[in-house]
This record gives structure tokens, sequence and C-alpha cells, in this order.
């Protein structure tokens, strides 16, 4: 069981940074993108 | 604006910030986290998630666990891929996709090396507790931060249960407060 087994406790700061960015992009994509997808397709729904 | 919680979240919050904080010091110490502060409490978590009715989800952290025992490493991923998106297509209503999709993040930071596995069995744990993969979101900017200030200070390495601890923390409060 290795994953179980393993208790090493760390973290290398510049993957801490970048873990954090694609993060904070991602969410900042789902909450833009996810408005106007959203939209059109309401938009798309009202026009059937 | 002060939260409003029940003596038993009151109760729940100390045990979880004193087990928190146990492992924040053994990772301080030794940059290790004893296996009795990880594998018990996601035992529990897991358990506490199933009595939830949350089973894709736990069937899919069991599932991690023996993929990672694999033979050829090469096939780790995928398979854990596949592990992750076959529960997408089961209608579970107590589960959500960013779960789900933690967990497998979580798993997979430890697998290709990013993590270690204390901090990825810790937010394993802490998703299956309280069921909520948002929770990762401020532990990742607490952690982002911390890594931050790590390499300002010319650190290779940082104690990650600190920014998963202050990342619970803050999530906790914000949760109590909506």
């Amino acid at each position: 069981m290795r994953f179980l087994k393993d208790t090493t406790a760390i973290e290398t700061a510049e993957v801490a940074v970048i873990i954090a960015v694609v993060v904070l992009v991602a969410y900042g994509a789902y909450q833009i993108l996810g408005q106007k997808i959203a939209q059109v397709v309401q938009d798309v729904a009202g026009r059937i | 604006m002060l939260p409003s919680i029940s003596p038993t979240q009151v109760i729940l919050l100390f045990l979880v910030m004193a087990w928190l904080g146990t492992c924040m010091v053994f990772d301080l110490r030794s940059r290790q986290v004893p296996a009795l502060l990880t594998i018990p409490p996601l035992v529990l978590s897991a358990l506490w998630r199933l009595f939830q009715g949350g089973w894709s989800v736990v069937i899919l952290v069991v599932a991690l666990i023996l993929i990672s025992d694999l033979s050829w490493p090469k096939w780790r991923i995928p398979l854990a891929c596949l592990a992750t998106v076959l529960p997408l297509s089961i209608p579970d209503p107590s589960e959500n996709i960013y779960t789900l999709l933690v967990i497998f993040a979580a798993w997979a930071l430890w697998e290709i090396g990013a993590t270690g596995g204390a901090d990825a069995k810790l937010i394993i744990s802490l998703v299956l507790l309280f069921g909520n993969g948002f929770l990762f979101i401020p532990i990742v900017m607490a952690g982002g931060l911390q890594g931050l200030l790590g390499l300002i200070a010319q650190k290779k390495t940082i104690p990650y249960t600190v920014a998963i601890m202050l990342g619970t923390v803050a999530w906790l409060w914000m949760s109590a407060v909506r």
C-alpha cells in the first residue's frame, strides 16, 4: 500500500505556487465562462 | 459577523483543529507525519462519507489506493482518470464533480511527486469529512502564499500542513458566516 505507507509531508515552494496559480486561473475561468455559457444556452433555448 | 454554530460543531471543529495542529507540529519538526495521524482519520472520514451516502467517492479513494500499487507506472494516472470519470456517469446526487476531482487531484499530485503522501491523505480526509471539494481552493491559496514566502526566503520546500490547516480554518469560517 504505497500511498498509505508514504508519510512524507514535503512540498516544493515552486510547485505550491504553480498549483495555486493553476487553480486560481481555472476557478476564474469557471466563474467568467460559466455565466457566459449559461447565457448562450438560455438564448438558444429561448429561440427554440 | 460572528458565525452561528452548534455545540456539536464546536467539538468537531476542536477535534479537527487538534488533529491538524498535531500533524503540523510533526511536519515542522521532521517533514513527516506519522501514519497513525493520517490513516485512521482517512478511514474514519471514509466511513463517515459512506454513512452520508457518498459511496462513489469512497470507492474512488479505495481504487486510487489500489492503483498506486500497480506494477505499470505509466498506466497509473490513465487508470486513475478512468476511475474518477466512471462515478460521474452514475447519478449520485449526494456527491458533486468537484469532490471527485479534488480527490483525484490530491492523489495525482502525490503520484507525480509534487506533494507528499501525508499531505495528500490529509486533503483527501478533509474532503471526505466535509464532503465539499471547494475546501481545496483556500488550502491551495494558502499553499501558494506559503510557497511565495518560501521562495522569497529561499527555501526549497515548505511544510504544506500549515497551508492545509490555514486553508481549512478559512473555509470553515467562510462556510459558517454564509
